[in-house]
């Protein structure tokens, strides 16, 4: 028998803001921050007496100063705080600085096994210097220039410089890009960054300080707590509907040729609407239980079937459910995404024949969790927006009519999906049968950016997959080898790294984040206080809470009370290790694999691949 | 909440079956004590998992390994178990026997049988003395002492260089030639070994010396790839040796067999039928009883029949002599009536024999004829004595001194031969004579130098009345040779009886009724008892003659040898006419190619037939057994043709020498072919070539 | 960002157009095969080289054969270190397969199927037992996860006792209820009489060996023999057991089929150890007794 005392390791729990976002800020700049507005007007009375508001700047803000040109945030990347100017201005670019890098979270193609030795004898290796990094985008940028609408501009070139051993970050010539590319200043007082930090999303616009500035980074764990104070609430989202709204129709690809004037028409006349709870994740879990139809009947509902189209709707933060009814249920065609458009046929075939009758919706839309949509009026659309648009880009005309001006048409002989696949992505949804499509989305695995797929046609439960994780988690897998399953396809219990990441609501340390580049969600077991949180909020119960044990195994217990310590642990995608995820290597059968479910194309893409071979 | 499952590991939590195990499960085989979150710590005993079987089979089935190696291998002390395979037969049985007497045959320890074939085979890495070749050449050098080569073929280097050097009498010299000149500049001495062809433990029936031909091919691949394509066509084979008896098959099938209707069948003399066998054993060459006798037996009997003269008095006139005042003594009176005065060739070698016997010879008449020697001339007459001492002197010896004299006399003519390398080598001379010399018999010469040599016979012719008592008497009186037992006997018991009261009576009558008649020879023909041959006295030809027995005569093949051997000397040449040659030899010759070629034990093996020798390996082998069971070819000329009896062929009969070696034409590749295919009776290098090969021998057969 | 380049959808537009190459699959069966022929090919003409030239050609074809096993083991390595990045695990799998069927014919060259002499027969013996075992590996890794989806949706092995309990309870439960009501008493009786065993107990050695669903067919025969003898309440208590009857005799075909692929897995790396030792043996023995070469 042995001694507890041999298999336990004694440490200490884990608190709350043991890790402050700046753990050396001056009273004085604390003083000084709660005379500046908005926290000037705050209610105090509104924050709880665990964290006030005192504490909630304390710990969750850091005040930054910049020069002239230093970047404070870059489009494209993870955003985790929001930014408050305290002094000076900064500029937002309203348009793409730079083409959209891929997929953020593309796990480098194995390297050579030269590169594995080099990582394997020398731990510590340079990483290499930003500017190499950001040369290299530049290069695939000017590979890919293909929009003819785009003039000689100035270049954005980014620098790094060190600075008293911090990086400093800035464009090159600011003032010329600034006259190159649409840009809008920000004053004192201003936020931004907010909506990326608080819809887990990418930040869509690039901010450049263009004097001295004085900025207060705050953690949106704080900002959540902020948004207790109602007058910051409101302008927080009327800050959002203005700013986003701008980036995201300059970025809507059927908007793409329209010019300033036409799309100031747009914007004045675009109306913004949020549908579903922003931690839709709760009351999922309640609505799980019931059955699809009644789930799908709960869900708001954004544009009903058969009535008449008023705007065209684009999405533009979280998901919808394209449906129609069909006999006493409703029948998933498809679930739209980001970006995506919904009316554009019913509009094209009204626009192609505008002497006839305009053709009322033919699916529904419905919300899935979170939805934020864009309306843009229809009678806007056909005379603006349409003309411009070329004819190949235009969808083709509906072949069977499901609802016409009169009402329901009935079918004469068998009527498939009416929703003929116009562009390429509904196209893949013609792939995938109409049953697994509401698989994915009544399981919300359209969440995930790295579903983990495994095909039991040829998996044979040899558990290579959860040894390679084990090994290269301390001992300790960090997925279940079983979970929701579509025939012969298993979506695993292992983290999918969300496009939505509810995981990441309501963490109070800021353990679990995203990681910029990568877009990879890890928790950090430094920071992990194992308060569950995470564990309960995911939906998928792709995170455990398991017993922090060292590198020999031995489990960790508190020094004080003896009690097992308990962390969350989640699939991290191996983000260390430069081969990618290891389960996905290890398969010996080729039946594990990691899928982008968020959208469609990757995951048509791949049962074609398995059916042809 | 669900919790991760564990990989597979060699324990489970103990907990499991029932349903609520350890999230974390055991920690290298020991529980670690903590269960899903309540933290209550249930002690539980891990289980062992399929995992954990495994393993410990794995590490069971390398212990088991790692111990049946060593124990093997090192404690043991035997190494039968690493043995890869059963020994063959030969070699298993062998050892098993040096076993039984505890020790093999290096003496070693029985146990370690590897080290009678493999030197150093124990783990010690000290480099041994002897490689493995030297330890098979250990039992096999007397097969095959020049395997020590350890070079293709057995030949050393030299020796290959030498086969190339007359590489023209090689059979496919050219390819030959160059493939041997290749080893004999590549190969180094010693630079195959045994094992490289003869691989030992596949089994006691694996045959060690079956030979694939790629191990051929190594060597001869560029042309060798099947026999009936790239085989070099036959030129002369079977191979030309000079025979010694030159039988001329073409002659007899159409001539003498011709005459005789009689059927010349081959398997008559070449196949022993009545031998074991399916078809009886073929041979090369036959006895002259079984082949030639039924026909050549009886004209070489007929020329015998008047035998040999050794010696005969020579016919001297002495009444001429006598007229010159030259008197003869002693001299048998027959020898003035012969009219031939011709010296018989063996004697005039023996004359030759005696000192100052050559020169005389040289003084005679050319046409050898003493008649015609006129005596009127001294020197002419001088000569006539001296022929008659030395015949007397040479009578004499022959009766005084016998076989050891004959012998002196021989060794003497063959030391004065000039040619003598044709003769026996030194060491060889002695048998060769001894066997010379036996033939004689020395009674025989006293028994005529008794009847010659007597008293002058004048007064017998004057004396009346019988002469026989007295002349009996006289003769025991005077006798100069040695004593007589029986005459003198005779003689004392007569005096005896006369001596006794005998006398007082009438002398004449009494003596004419008591004395018996005298035996005697001289009208007894001799020839009638001699049919089978041998010695007598020829009282017409005043001549000792031997009468030869037939074929193959022993002594008078030695005379024949002896002549042949003697055919270069010079003082032969200088008179060169026919009578000085033994008449009989011309038989001889018809069949045999007489030459002067005498082995060691004194035999010359130029009468009889060349025979393979017993250990010869020839390059090429050939065994007619198997192909005579097939009855499509059983018959001997389906394969060897016969021209007809050709003008060479006549020719020979004049001169045996020049008949060719093989008058039967070369076989003809495409007879083998006919069967040797890959898939018929096979075509493998080794059916029909040797690849050790008796160096000796061979060079020797292509000679 | 959601717009797509073109490029990205052109497979799939293709697909939808029926124009899939379908030479992939027999290349990925072809060329892999052909590439053992070739390499099979290469061996044995070193051989026939070697002998031309009077060596021992089991010198080279041993060495061939060795060079391979040692490439096959290589997958074992390659396990061991799963953060490896040359490649996927899979392509290293079917790697492992052709030179499996490599080393096959690399041993035709090299020796007899079963050799004289102990050493190597048990030498030959273990690899025979390795090839084997890969061989019915194999095929059991092909076949198996079609027999497994046919037995339901999947179950982790390590899950499977303890459903097999719930299932045992679940059952017990039902015929505990049953048993108060004297018109369903007879399904307890039955439950007693039959079932309680098959749900306690584990499956005997000939079903883990090749299991069959004799025995489900019969028990849910009897259970519908005893139906008339229930009311409505049982009838549906009746079903309900059956219907455990089927899980159950489903969970046990998943562990059996499961336990089918972990052993073949492992008892190809039964053999493993001994055969290296032996043929490690075998070099030594060869080199200290086949000298001059």
């Amino acid at each position: 028998m042995q001694t507890p005392t041999r298999d336990f390791v004694a440490i200490d729990r884990p608190q709350r803001w043991d890790h402050p976002l700046d753990p050396d800020m001056l009273t004085r700049d604390l003083g000084w921050m709660l005379e500046q507005p908005p926290f000037l007007t705050m209610n105090r009375d509104v924050f709880p007496s665990l964290s006030t508001l005192e504490d909630v700047l304390r710990h969750d803000c850091r005040i930054l100063r910049f020069e002239p040109g230093d970047m404070v945030i870059r489009e494209g990347d993870y955003g985790g705080s929001a930014f408050l100017v305290l002094r000076g201005s900064v500029c937002a670019f309203l348009e793409s600085l730079w083409r959209p890098r891929g997929k953020p979270n593309e796990s480098g193609p194995p390297e050579t096994w030269l590169d594995w030795l080099k990582g394997r004898f020398q731990t510590d290796r340079p990483q290499p210097p930003a500017s190499f990094q950001d040369n290299r985008r530049e290069a695939n940028r000017s590979g890919n220039r293909v929009s003819i609408s785009e003039k000689e501009r100035p270049v954005p070139i980014q620098r790094i410089e060190n600075q008293g051993g911090k990086n400093r970050i800035f464009l090159q010539d600011i003032h010329a890009v600034m006259e190159g590319f649409q840009s809008e200043p920000l004053g004192v007082g201003e936020i931004f960054g907010e909506m990326a930090a608080i819809t887990r999303s990418q930040h869509r616009y690039t901010v450049v300080a263009d004097r001295p500035t004085i900025i207060l980074e705050i953690r949106w764990q704080g900002l959540r707590l902020m948004r207790r104070d109602k007058t910051f609430r409101e302008y927080l989202d009327s800050r959002f509907r203005a700013t986003s709204l701008q980036t995201h129709l300059r970025e809507t690809p059927i908007l793409r040729f329209l010019d300033d004037a036409a799309m100031e028409k747009v914007i004045a006349k675009t109306r913004i609407e949020s549908l579903g709870e922003r931690e839709w994740f709760s009351e999922y879990r309640d609505t799980q239980k019931l059955d699809v139809q009644t789930q799908i009947e709960r869900e708001p509902i954004i544009a009903k079937e058969g009535q008449s189209v008023q705007d065209l709707i684009l999405i533009r933060a979280g998901f919808a459910r394209l449906s129609f009814e069909q006999g006493r249920g409703h029948q998933t065609v498809a679930y739209l995404g980001r970006g995506q458009v919904f009316g554009l046929p019913e509009l094209a075939h009204q626009f192609r024949n505008p002497l006839g009758k305009p053709i009322p919706f033919q699916e529904s839309l419905r919300a899935l969790g979170f939805v934020d949509v864009l309306r843009i009026p229809s009678e806007l659309v056909l005379t603006e927006i349409l003309p411009k648009i070329r004819n190949s880009e235009l969808p083709k005309p509906i072949s069977h009519l499901r609802y016409d001006s009169g009402g329901l048409v009935v079918p004469d002989g068998p009527t498939t999906s009416s929703h003929d696949p116009s562009n390429l992505i509904e196209k893949s949804f013609a792939v995938l049968e109409t049953s697994l499509v509401e698989f994915l989305v009544d399981e919300r695995l359209i969440n995930g950016k790295q579903t983990m797929l495994i095909d039991l046609d040829r998996c044979t439960g040899c558990d290579e997959c959860v040894k390679a994780c084990a090994t290269t988690h301390h001992g300790t897998p960090r997925f279940v080898r079983n979970g929701p399953q579509y025939g012969p396809l298993l979506f695993a219990h292992a983290c999918m790294h969300c496009a939505d990441p509810v995981c990441m609501i309501g963490c109070p340390t800021g353990a679990i984040a995203r990681d910029p580049d990568s877009g990879v969600i890890s928790i950090n077991p430094d920071t992990c206080i194992g308060c569950k949180t995470c564990a309960e909020s995911c939906p998928y119960d792709n995170i455990v809470m398991i017993q922090s044990r060292d590198d020999q195994g031995r489990a960790a217990v508190d020094r004080k009370t003896q009690l097992p310590i308990l962390q969350a642990s989640k699939c991290d995608l191996c983000h260390e290790l430069k081969s990618g995820p290891a389960c996905q290597i290890a398969c010996p059968h080729l039946a594990l694999f990691r899928i982008d479910t968020s959208e469609t194309s990757s995951l048509a893409e791949w049962l074609l691949k398995r059916a042809s071979a | 909440m669900n919790n991760y499952r564990m990989p597979p590991q060699s324990f489970k939590c103990g907990n499991s079956p029932s349903g609520n195990p350890c999230p974390l499960g055991p920690v290298r085989g020991r529980c670690s004590h903590t269960s899903s979150e309540t933290g209550a710590l249930a002690e539980c005993r891990p289980l062992r998992t399929l995992q954990w079987w495994s393993r410990s089979i794995q590490a069971t089935m390398t212990l088991a390994a790692l111990l049946f190696v060593s124990l093997s291998w090192g404690v043991l002390g035997t190494k039968q178990a690493l043995v890869p395979g059963p020994l063959s037969s030969s070699h298993a049985q062998l050892l098993v026997s040096n076993r039984e007497h505890g020790q093999n045959a290096h003496g070693t320890d029985s146990i370690d049988r590897c080290a009678a074939c493999h030197p150093g085979n124990d783990m010690t890495v000290t480099v041994s003395p002897a490689t493995q070749t030297d330890l098979c050449m250990n039992c096999h050098e007397q097969q095959m002492p020049d395997a020590l080569h350890g070079s293709p073929h057995d030949l050393s280097g030299s020796a290959l260089n030498e086969i190339v050097a007359n590489g023209d009498k090689v059979s496919d010299s050219e390819t030959l030639a160059k493939r041997l000149i290749r080893f004999a500049r590549a190969w180094p001495e010693k630079s195959t070994e045994c094992s490289q062809c003869h691989r030992e433990h596949q089994g006691s029936k694996h045959d060690l010396q079956a030979m694939t031909s790629t191990r051929c091919q190594s060597c001869h691949r560029n042309q060798f790839s099947s026999f009936s394509t790239d085989h070099p066509e036959f030129k002369d084979y079977p191979f030309n040796r000079p025979k010694n008896i030159a039988f001329d098959h073409a002659r007899h099938r159409d001539l003498h067999f011709a005459k005789k209707d009689a059927n010349f069948d081959c398997k008559t003399c070449h196949l022993q039928s009545e031998a074991i066998g399916a078809v009886g054993q073929v041979f090369r060459s036959v006895s002259f009883d079984k082949a030639c006798a039924a026909c050549h037996a009886e004209p070489i009997k007929s020329a015998v029949q008047d035998g040999l003269i050794v010696m005969q008095i020579p016919s001297i006139n002495r009444k001429e002599l006598a007229s010159q005042g030259v008197e003869l003594g002693i001299w048998p009176s027959q020898s003035s009536q012969l009219t031939d005065g011709v010296i018989p060739p063996i004697m005039r070698l023996l004359i030759q024999s005696e000192p100052g016997g050559a020169e005389l010879l040289t003084r005679l008449p050319t046409s050898g004829r003493l008649s015609e020697m006129e005596l009127t001339r001294k020197d002419a007459r001088e000569t006539t004595v001296e022929l008659a001492t030395i015949t007397k002197r040479l009578m004499q010896k022959l009766a005084n001194e016998g076989q050891p004299g004959f012998r002196a006399s021989i060794s003497k003519l063959i030391s004065t031969n000039t040619a003598a390398n044709s003769m026996p080598s030194v060491d060889a001379k002695g048998p060769w004579l001894d066997r010379f010399a036996s033939g004689l018999p020395p009674d025989l010469f006293r028994a005529a130098l008794q009847e010659w040599f007597r008293e002058p016979s004048n007064h017998n012719y004057r004396a009346d009345g019988s002469p026989s008592a007295k002349t009996l008497v006289r003769l025991s009186s005077n006798l100069t040779i040695p004593d007589d037992d029986l005459l003198t006997g005779d003689g004392s018991l007569l005096t005896q009886e006369t001596g006794g009261g005998l006398f007082d009576n009438d002398l004449s009558k009494l003596k004419s009724d008591v004395v018996p008649e005298p035996l005697d020879f001289k009208d007894s023909r001799t020839w009638d008892q001699l049919s089978y041959g041998g010695w007598m006295i020829d009282r017409q030809r005043m001549a000792i003659v031997y009468v030869p027995r037939g074929h193959a005569d022993e002594w008078l093949s030695s005379w024949i040898e002896l002549e042949e051997s003697r055919t270069g000397d010079a003082s032969q040449t200088s008179l060169g006419y026919e009578s000085q040659r033994i008449g009989i030899a011309q038989q001889c010759r018809q069949c045999h190619a007489l030459q002067a070629r005498i082995g060691e034990d004194g035999t010359n093996t130029c009468w009889k037939s060349r025979r393979v020798a017993a250990n010869l390996r020839p390059f090429s082998k050939f065994d007619h057994t198997p192909h005579l069971v097939l009855s499509s070819i059983s018959d001997c000329r389906s394969c060897h043709h016969l021209p007809s009896a050709s003008s060479a062929s006549t020719i020979a009969r004049e001169n045996p020498k020049s008949l060719p070696d093989c008058e039967f034409t070369p076989l003809q590749k495409s007879l083998c072919t006919s069967c040797h295919q890959a898939n018929g009776a096979g075509e493998s290098c080794t059916q029909c070539h040797n690849y050790h090969i008796g160096l000796k021998n061979w060079i020797e057969s292509k000679r | 960002m959601k717009n797509l380049p073109q490029n990205h959808f052109a497979p799939i537009a293709d697909s939808l157009a029926g124009r899939i190459p379908s030479m992939t699959r027999i290349g990925k069966r072809l060329l892999p095969s052909l590439a053992v022929l070739v390499a099979w090919a290469v061996v044995r003409a070193l051989r026939n080289r070697s002998a031309a030239s009077l060596e021992n050609e089991a010198f080279v074809t041993g060495y061939s054969l060795a060079a391979v096993c040692a490439l096959l083991m290589l997958l074992g390595v390659r396990k061991r270190f799963s953060t490896f990045p040359f490649g996927r695990l899979a392509i290293w799998q079917q790697t492992h397969h052709y030179l499996g069927l490599l080393s096959v014919g690399a041993y035709a060259l090299h020796a007899n199927f079963i050799t004289d002499g102990w050493l190597e027969s048990i030498l030959a013996i273990s690899f025979w037992a390795i090839a084997l075992s890969g061989l019915i590996g194999w095929y059991v890794n092909h076949t198996t996860p079609r027999l497994l989806r046919a037995a339901g949706r999947q179950i982790l092995r390590q899950d499977i006792p303890v459903r097999m309990m719930e299932v045992a309870d679940q059952a017990h439960a039902i015929a505990m209820s049953s048993a108060g009501n004297a018109e369903t008493a007879t399904l307890a009786d039955h439950y007693r009489a039959d079932l309680s065993h098959f749900f306690a107990s584990r499956r005997n050695l000939w079903y883990r060996i090749c299991p069959t669903g004799g025995r489900r067919r019969r028990l849910i025969a009897s259970l519908e023999n005893i139906s008339r003898y229930l009311n409505t309440e049982g009838r549906i208590q009746l079903g309900e057991m059956s219907l455990l009857v089927q899980t159950k005799d489903d969970l046990d075909f998943q562990s059996a089929i499961q336990n089918r692929i972990r052993l073949w897995a492992t008892a190809h790396t039964w053999f493993l150890g001994g055969f290296t030792v032996l043929a490690a043996a075998h070099v030594l023995v060869v080199y200290q007794f086949a000298d001059n070469w």
